[in-house]
């Protein structure tokens, strides 16, 4: 450790927040990719539907709201929304889900 | 879709983790400092939270919550 730090008085500053900063995105982004595992085909339920819901409408017609009325507990957060709505229009399986939507349409 | 849309979730885990580095870099003088630290807090973090299937495994608000007090912290 006395070694590790000796070493690095070497590197200026700046240079080590630099290298510090990558290491962090590289650790980062391989943290991320780790969860996929995680991640189920479980069913969503409540304010998670509800959020896909939004997502799903937002992309499809421009509306903020999970359908019906408009109601007060209809408020959600806006930019996990957002982000999820991203996601589907930006994900390749997405243009499967609109071609379902078509059919369904007629 | 379920699964495709639960993706978003890798996204706010990487910047939820990114900026417990980014804030550890503030805290400590020194980077390798800095690094050891937030190497911790991210194990720790990872065991209690971000890694529950509560936070991943679902769309609820808690994960990006999260992510952006990190945001706004640093």
């Amino acid at each position: 450790m006395h070694g590790l730090l000796q070493s690095t008085k070497h590197v200026s500053l700046s240079n080590q927040r630099t290298l510090y900063v990558c290491f962090a995105v590289l650790v980062s982004f391989w943290f991320a990719l780790g969860t996929r595992s995680h991640i189920t085909d479980a069913s969503l339920r409540y304010d998670s539907a509800q959020n896909v819901k939004i997502a799903y409408r937002f992309i499809h017609t421009g509306d903020f709201t999970f359908g019906g009325e408009a109601r007060k507990a209809m408020r959600r957060e806006p930019v996990p929304v957002l982000v999820a709505a991203a996601l589907l229009l930006l994900h390749p399986s997405f243009e499967n889900y609109k071609k379902a939507d078509r059919k369904t349409v007629g | 879709m379920t699964s495709t849309v639960k993706l978003a979730n890798v996204f706010w885990e990487f910047l939820a983790a990114l900026f417990i580095f980014l804030l550890c870099l503030e805290l400590f003088q020194r980077p390798l400092v800095a690094g050891l630290g937030g190497l911790f807090t991210l194990a720790i973090s990872d065991m209690t939270f971000l890694s529950t299937s509560q936070v991943i495994d679902t769309l609820l608000n808690e994960l990006p919550g999260a992510a952006l007090m990190l945001i706004a912290s640093w």
